[in-house]
């Protein structure tokens, strides 16, 4: 367990600083009543593939210098109505020039005030320096940061060689990217850290074929180091994915038990995107301070999140954000909140928002809980032979989704089924097309998670969900 | 300070060309302002720059690319030439054609900006204009009903400026990208809801105006999905209207041919030039340089200059869209399609504008003719399937159409699947009317570049969920 409340280090890099001057012009700005600034220096090597061919090699170097400046004022419109100043902030990125040039910094951020002083908000403090420090976290891949170009080439070769131990199953194209960044962040109330983390991505796609036949299986995957890729493991899924492309049918309308397994519950992590997508968003969402300071949240603390008693299992939820090499693992989250493990959902019952420094501050509570960076749910009891079950009819499992993008606001989803599996008394048949839809707190009034467990780096939790009502638009 | 960068671009592309078949620099950035208010929250900040110098070399047999935020030009050389250094020509490959057809003459600069040929520049217009205007909008929108319980309105401009050096070319452009959107989420204490409106495009700040009319629609709309049901999963006849339209447009043969994905064997639509792959009326182009479009620029990332691209004509398939590495590995197809997200990331064959053309009919007709239907809303996102030909919109609702005529029964969400060529094909009317809408689009998960799509009101047979 990385997780440390004691002897933590708050400087695990020297590679990049908030500088002392920059942080001396910061706070001698006229009318700058709070600061907070990121510098995060990214090196990223990419490769890209058609086949075995090297379509095109980059190389990419990016420094930002990230400043938010708050301004305390009397409130001058609704927003800010009932408190006797309103705070308002700005985001602004610093260039090499401006941080070269006295006066063009003094400019810069005499515009930014007068921008934070139009804004009003309810008032919220930043965070001051962690009395217990900042969790150690591990998401250093030493050994990719040593190399990134080298390390590119590692995964090339282990893929090709996954990929040609796969019948009838070959390379279309790769996208591989190895990065290492630093980030260093400070604010006015005296909060220094910075810390190194190190991302490799692999975009790929599989194409089977028999015959004049073919069929395409396309993923992305994001981690923090290179092991947990997993190729020949993930290479093997994916190819027989891909070959059951090929004989896969249009399911047929159906209304009951629909299995969701792997990745079709996974979280569709991007390095551009970042955060979270996928099934859960509406989760995430509805969990959130700010849906709840919006007054948009379906879920009250102390009350179940599906609103009615579920038939099935209940739901255990937390947010994440010390978990080792997680995608999304950081000591501190944008704000400088330090991370940690929040229960926040227990047996079905909301026990809490997720919160950030200003919907926690709205929201009366003590203190921020920090970003959600990592959803965990706790495995169920069901092992996946008895969640495949055919006794009652018919079970379709999802695998793949062609893009699951729930509502966050109702909860309601419909996705055009990539790939899956219709479970019936004949066997097991490959299906792909249509569409499936419901609403995620419907649904999970009446679900059964597995025992076994999954993870794409962001998501950690029953490898395979059934539940017990949801409709399949088919032939 | 700018034209000492210039100057370093053009002396570092010369260098390279020196050496290498093909060399070139893009300069991207951008800046403008985004402004929300929800009621509860206000927030304004700047536009994230995203500002650097992308350098490519072909090497004879694959492009080679250095991406710096370094915009000091001394700094600059000193890093492109530590890079160049490390980089050898080889042979292997295929020669580079120079694939475009769209020639400048002269040597000097050529200067592209929206705002010369548009409105008010979003740049002159004070900050707290915006944010009243941003303001107003959220306060109307929650005087509308009782049952309003939170109206975001999302204001942003951004000024994008490109400078591309290469190919004897020396080029630059401004283009303003305004956008305002307005959700309304209505609750009635069991359950909430919500509609949006959606203005956007290239050109000047009263882009961002959404009318008193269409505020009190979206009001409306989100108060009768208060009731809406889920739809019987099925085949149905249906009218789409042009934000569903260019979605569809968007996704079937639009990411279906974008040329990049023809080596990897990722395009089924390789097989199908020149064959028919929707009805005989059906005529769809790509075009960077409709007037206004959210997608339009004046030239892609690669300096080709804008202009139409007719990828369907009478219902055959006859160009697909390409940026020039595609080009360069097939040979005769070049089109002003190669994007990048920003400068950290790589050229793909990207959309711009992407719509279907105009037909003869009214919609009050294709309405009329339909039995027992759905009409289709307000798209809300899509997903490509280039190698499968499968197919995902999601409409944000439909309304139902019996006996020719809206009932006012609405069905909210839903998906729109099935197998392109089917869908294409069974079009059976084309609405005279036209509309494009901004978005953003990526490729698979990642790559985002502002777009737009539309079309008319089309009506075809889709299955739907």
């Amino acid at each position: 367990m990385a997780f440390q409340t004691g002897a933590a280090t708050t400087r695990m890099s020297g590679a990049v600083t908030v500088p002392d001057q920059l942080a001396e012009t910061l706070t001698a700005t006229p009318g700058a009543s709070d600061w907070q600034c990121a510098v995060r220096r990214e090196e990223e090597a990419q490769l890209y593939l058609i086949g075995s061919r090297v379509e095109e090699q980059r190389q990419v170097m990016r420094e930002q210098t990230r400043v938010t400046l708050f301004n305390d004022h009397p409130p001058a419109s609704a927003t800010g109505e009932g408190a006797s100043l309103a705070r308002g902030s700005t985001v602004l990125a610093l260039s090499g020039e401006d941080l070269a040039d006295a006066t063009r910094l003094a400019a810069r951020l005499h515009d930014a005030v007068e921008m934070a002083r139009l804004t009003d908000n309810p008032p919220f403090a930043l965070p001051a320096m962690p009395a217990s420090g900042f969790p150690a976290v591990r998401i250093n891949d030493d050994e990719m940061a040593r190399d990134l170009p080298g390390s590119l080439e590692v995964i090339r070769a282990v893929l090709e060689e996954a990929v040609a131990a796969q019948p009838g199953v070959r390379l279309s194209s790769a996208e591989l990217y190895a990065t290492r960044a630093s980030t260093a962040f400070r604010n006015s109330r005296g909060l220094s850290a910075a810390y190194d983390a190190t991302r490799v991505f692999l975009d790929l796609a599989l194409i089977a074929n028999m015959g004049d036949q073919e069929a395409e299986f396309h993923a992305a995957l994001s981690r923090r180091r290179l092991a947990d890729l997993q190729i020949a493991r993930t290479i093997a899924v994916y190819a027989t994915y891909a070959r059951d492309m090929l004989r896969a049918r249009p399911p047929t309308t159906h209304s009951g038990a629909v299995l969701l397994s792997g990745d079709a519950l996974g979280t569709a992590s991007s390095p551009t995107l970042g955060g979270f997508g996928g099934f859960f968003t509406p989760l995430v969402f509805q969990t959130s301070g700010q849906a709840a300071f919006q007054q948009l949240s379906r879920c009250a603390p102390g009350a179940l999140i599906t609103g009615e008693e579920p038939r099935g299992d209940r739901l255990t939820v937390s947010a994440d954000a010390v978990r080792p090499w997680a995608t999304n693992t950081a000591p501190f989250d944008d704000n400088g909140v330090p991370a940690r493990v929040m229960p926040l959902v227990e047996n079905g019952v909301l026990r809490r928002y997720w919160t950030d420094i200003r919907s926690s501050a709205w929201l009366g509570e003590s203190e921020p809980t920090g970003r959600f960076a990592g959803l965990t749910i706790a495995p169920g009891t069901w092992r996946l032979e008895d969640l495949r079950s055919v006794a009652d009819g018919p079970v379709y499992e999802i695998v793949a989704f062609s893009l699951m993008m729930p509502d966050p606001i109702t909860g309601d989803f419909v996705a055009e089924i990539r790939l899956g599996y219709r479970h019936d008394a004949n066997g097991v048949h490959p299906i792909k097309g249509g569409s499936l839809s419901g609403n995620l707190f419907t649904a999970f009034g009446d679900a059964r998670l597995s025992a076994s467990t999954y993870s794409d780096g962001v998501y950690y939790g029953p490898m395979a969900i059934r539940f017990g009502s949801l409709s399949i638009a088919g032939e | 300070m700018q034209d000492a960068l210039y100057r370093a671009m053009q002396g570092l592309v010369a260098e390279l060309e020196s050496r290498f078949p093909y060399a070139a620099a893009l300069l991207s950035g951008q800046s403008g302002v985004q402004i929300t208010d929800t009621g509860r929250e206000q927030q304004a900040n700047e536009v994230p720059p995203e500002r650097g110098i992308v350098f490519t070399v072909y090497d004879g047999r694959s492009f080679l690319e250095y991406a710096t935020g370094t915009l000091m030009p001394d700094a600059l050389a000193r890093e492109v030439r530590a890079w160049a250094a490390e980089v050898r020509p080889r042979s292997g490959g295929p020669a580079i054609t120079g694939a475009g057809y769209a020639t400048i003459a002269g040597n000097g600069w050529r200067r592209f900006s929206t705002t010369t040929t548009s409105g008010r520049d979003p740049a002159t217009v004070p900050l707290s204009e915006k944010l009243a205007l941003v303001r107003d909008l959220g306060a109307r929108g929650r005087a509308l009903d009782q049952r309003v319980v939170q109206v975001r309105a999302q204001y942003s401009d951004t000024s994008e400026q490109r400078v591309y050096v290469g190919r004897g070319r020396l080029l630059e452009q401004h283009v303003t990208r305004m956008s305002m959107t307005v959700l309304i989420a209505v609750s009635d204490g069991q359950q909430a809801r919500y509609h949006f409106a959606l203005r956007g495009g290239t050109g000047g700040y009263e882009l961002a105006e959404i009318p008193p009319d269409e505020l009190a629609q979206t009001a409306e709309v989100a108060l009768r999905l208060l009731s809406a049901e889920r739809i019987t999963p099925g085949e149905y006849d249906v009218v789409t209207d042009p934000t569903v339209s260019g979605v569809i447009a968007h996704e079937c043969f639009g990411h279906g041919v974008e040329l990049d994905l023809f080596p990897k064997g990722r395009a089924l639509a390789a097989h199908y030039l020149n064959r028919q792959v929707a009805a005989p009326t059906v005529q769809m182009y790509d075009d960077p340089g409709v007037a206004g479009g959210y997608g339009s620029y004046f030239f892609d990332d690669e300096g080709e200059l804008a202009r139409p691209t007719q990828i369907l004509r009478d219902g055959v398939l006859v160009r697909p869209i390409s940026d020039f590495s595609s080009a360069t590995f097939a040979p005769g197809i070049h089109t002003a399609n190669g994007r990048r997200q920003d400068y950290t990331r790589k050229v793909y064959a990207r959309m711009s504008n992407t719509f279907f053309a105009p037909g003869t009919s009214e919609v009050a007709e294709m309405i009329g003719g339909i039995e027992r239907g759905i009409y289709l809303r307000m798209a809300e996102s899509g997903m490509e399937d280039p190698a499968g030909w499968g197919i995902q919109v999601t409409a944000h609702y439909g309304e139902e159409i019996i006996n020719g005529a809206r009932t006012g029964r609405l069905f909210s969400p839903i998906g729109i699947t099935g197998y392109v060529p089917d869908l294409l094909q069974s079009i059976s009317a084309i609405g005279r009317d036209f509309a494009l809408t901004p978005g953003t689009c990526g490729k698979g998960h990642k790559e985002m570049v502002p777009v737009a799509s539309g079309g008319p009101h089309l009506r075809m047979k889709a299955r739907l969920g």
